[in-house]
């Protein structure tokens, strides 16, 4: 019998009848698809048969990454492009299921959650939401956080949501930017067998932001915040079951928007201060994430993906909008690991999920905890596992393939700054351990080797992962960035005229590349980034401390392969107290969150600097994972490298 | 200090460095078979960190079939658990 072709087959020669020409490798594709952007792009379009209007051309203005726009005479709407009714195949397809940690398990089909969303969209229509307006979420894995998102889309209103884990401080420091009108929440959360209440946090946020009108409580069972609890709040508070009104619009009634009109915030991890609020368009967003899910990841109507994310990640966003393949999604809520250690692989075995998206930190918890998945479900459907959050070590692979189970392991890395992927998977190349399968289609990447100029970027070799040509899922714009200067800064002085996306990469002759780890100051903590101003913020205001540094230090026993050491010096000469220690992670954990808690607190007698004055995290960084310090000459006191690597032992192997 | 107390102590300092940042003590109140997990003590893949580390500190080995609960779900309990197993040596 013929093999069903995939999607990304079926693309290419559609590509390769429309134009002409024939593809031999994926490489002779990839390297079309980047010279001819415009068109690559406007075919993707055209054979996702998602809903959109006006006219193709131009596919893209501009000539640089600041001033190009992608198909700026093309109109569509997010939530309808996702609940599109063509893509249902028979009455009751399920569209979401969400499993909680207790067991309980929630589902809607696709025409439920487009009754849903559009009787929300109504509500908040009703309640004065308009385009434009930020409506913020501090939510937990739920139907009614999908169901929140998508009406706020069909409305033409930016969405941006957080874990109800992170601290108030951190909540503020991101929704205060945004001036938002409308907050979705739950009031509380359960986390490994505990509930958890967030109203203190929930009354600080409301305190700190004063342009919240309306507050949603996102799950019935949650206990209703009075307008009293909320300080000094003037915002009224609204029950879900009030949300779901009489009056409900269809999807015809939806207004469409431009092809770049601000769909989701997502925050930078606040490497040099505040995270920054990195927006992203809807047709971009949709765009990238239609060429990951079907082309790379074959995922369709007869897929159940489930990945392993909070609201507060980009896959979030990301595995919302595989419902515009028809693809059923499963998210999960609360530990991975209660109340027994292989939840997780229930769900996955008990929903028939396709494809499963994790985290290094994961397998290594399974890996230590002694679960050997292959051992407990047999996983009929699943045909693909997926991991992203840090750098998916080639034991890791290889313990998937002989103790979960024997399929490719596609190891995904990309990022919020462009709400994708920039290496994963191919439904068709070999998986080489240790590797991403390939580069995105049409994503232009490149190396940039160390010491080497902007005129000798490679296609192979190992250096700083740049892009050289613009891609629609960058970011339309940052939030309070009128002259671009926040972005210009973000991306693109270190190497002016490319996108610099602060990774360190490895692509093979064969073309197969790997990510070795971040090139700029950002740490990554279990899977999970994090910006060092996010810590040192808290730090700083600690009576006694005079200034810190926050650095990442490889620790193979540690998920995700590495710990957070905390560098201070203090006013006084006195030796660290214990309590000082502990009130100081205390203050971390409740202001920002357990991640961002240091493994290793150390007294040191001054921080690395530069010869202009600027610290040095890769000097302290290279120090304490006794590498070669390799800007040892730049420093104008390299004496307290000694000094910190004395502090600071080798974490155990 | 017995042998028992001394890993008790090395005990509520780790769940100190890690978890509760001073408040392991008054969590536990007293009870030395208080439950890790009911009472939001630890959580499973705290178990986990819990255990590499008592398996560094104190020279022994954990089969993985015995990392539950039954083991490790209170102070008591651990302290029965890892004190008889052989090799047992802190610091």
């Amino acid at each position: 019998m013929m093999q069903e072709l995939t999607e990304l087959a079926k693309f290419t020669r559609v590509l390769e009848q429309q134009n002409s020409t024939s593809f031999v490798t994926y490489a002779d594709l990839h390297q079309w698809c980047c010279e001819h952007p415009g068109v690559f792009w406007s075919a993707l379009l055209c054979y996702s048969k998602i809903p959109f209007y006006g006219n193709l051309n131009p596919a893209l203005t501009g000539t640089d990454f600041i001033d190009r726009e992608f198909f700026p005479n093309i109109t569509l709407n997010y939530a309808r492009c996702l609940l599109d009714d063509s893509l249902d195949t028979s009455t009751g397809d399920l569209a979401v299921t969400v499993v909680a940690e207790t067991g309980q398990v929630e589902s809607v089909s696709r025409a439920e959650l487009r009754t849903l969303t559009l009787s929300v969209a109504s509500t908040l229509r009703d309640k004065g939401v308009v385009s434009g307006d930020r409506v913020v979420a501090i939510a937990r894995n739920s139907i009614e956080s999908i169901v929140a998102c998508l009406a706020c889309a069909a409305l033409g209103a930016t969405w941006s949501s957080v874990s109800p884990e992170l601290g108030a401080t951190a909540i503020v420091e991101r929704f205060g930017q945004l001036q938002p009108k409308v907050l979705f929440t739950n009031t509380e959360y359960t986390l490994n067998g505990v509930v958890n209440n967030i109203e203190d946090t929930l009354s600080e946020f409301l305190a700190g932001v004063s342009s919240i009108e309306q507050v949603v409580m996102l799950a019935s069972r949650d206990p209703l915040v009075e307008p009293d609890q909320l300080l000094s709040s003037d915002a009224n508070v609204l029950r879900w079951e009030e949300m779901l009104g009489d009056t409900c619009l269809t999807l015809e009634e939806l207004d469409e928007y431009p092809f770049n009109h601000p769909l989701f915030v997502l925050f930078s991890s606040g490497t040099t201060g505040v995270p920054k609020c990195i927006v992203h368009g809807a047709g971009g967003t949709l765009l990238e994430h239609l060429k990951e899910h079907r082309l790379h990841g074959d995922l369709g109507a007869k897929d159940t993906l489930l990945f392993q994310t909070s609201t507060g990640w980009m896959m979030w966003n990301w595995q919302l909008s595989a419902l515009a393949s028809g693809t059923h999604i499963v998210l999960y809520d609360g530990s991975v690991s209660c109340p027994e250690k292989s939840n997780l692989l229930k769900v996955i075995s008990d929903h028939g999920v396709t494809v499963f998206g994790t985290s290094p930190a994961y397998i290594q918890f399974l890996i230590e905890s002694g679960v050997v998945p292959v051992s407990l479900h047999e996983f009929p459907q699943l045909r693909v596992i997926q991991s992203t959050g840090s750098v998916l070590s080639e034991a890791h692979f290889s313990w998937i393939v002989e103790s979960f189970k024997k399929v490719p392991v596609q190891s995904v890395s990309g990022g919020t700054d462009m709400i994708g992927c920039l290496v994963l998977g191919h439904p068709e190349l070999p998986v080489h351990t240790g590797d991403s399968q390939c580069i995105s289609l049409g994503i232009d990447v490149r190396v940039k080797p160390d010491d080497a100029n902007l005129t000798k970027l490679a296609h192979v070799g190992t250096g700083e992962l740049v892009i050289v040509k613009p891609f629609p899922s960058q970011p339309v714009f940052l939030w309070n960035d009128p002259e671009s200067v926040k972005l210009k800064s973000s991306y693109f002085d270190k190497n002016p005229g490319v996108w610099t996306h602060g990774d360190q990469i490895r692509i093979s002759e064969s073309g197969s590349p790997r990510i070795l780890g971040r090139s700029d100051g950002t740490l990554n903590i279990r899977g999970v980034r994090i910006g060092p101003s996010e810590i040192l913020t808290v730090v700083n205001q600690i009576d006694g401390v005079h200034e810190s540094m926050a650095i990442e230090q490889v620790s193979p026993r540690e998920p995700g392969g590495s710990r957070l050491v905390l560098l201070l010096v203090m006013h006084s000469d006195e030796p660290l107290e214990r309590p000082f220690v502990l009130q100081l992670k205390k203050r971390l954990a409740l202001e920002a969150s357990r991640l961002h808690v240091p493994a290793v607190v150390a007294k040191v007698p001054a921080l690395p600097r530069t010869h202009n004055g600027k610290l040095s995290e890769k000097a302290a960084r290279d120090a304490i994972n006794r590498h070669e310090v390799v800007n040892f000459a730049a420093l104008s006191n390299p004496e307290v490298l000694a000094e910190i690597q004395q502090q600071v032992p080798e974490a155990p192997l | 200090m017995s042998e028992e107390q001394k890993l008790r102590q090395l005990i509520i300092d780790w769940l100190d460095d890690n978890y509760h940042f001073g408040d392991a003590e008054s969590l536990i109140d007293g009870d030395e078979e208080r439950s890790f997990l009911q009472s939001g003590i630890l959580d499973s893949l705290g178990f986990v960190s819990l255990v590499l580390f008592l398996e560094n500190s104190c020279s022994v080995s954990v089969d993985r079939s015995n990392l539950s609960p039954e083991n490790f779900d209170s102070l008591g309990k651990i302290l029965r658990f890892i004190i008889p197993l052989p090799n047992y040596k802190l610091g």
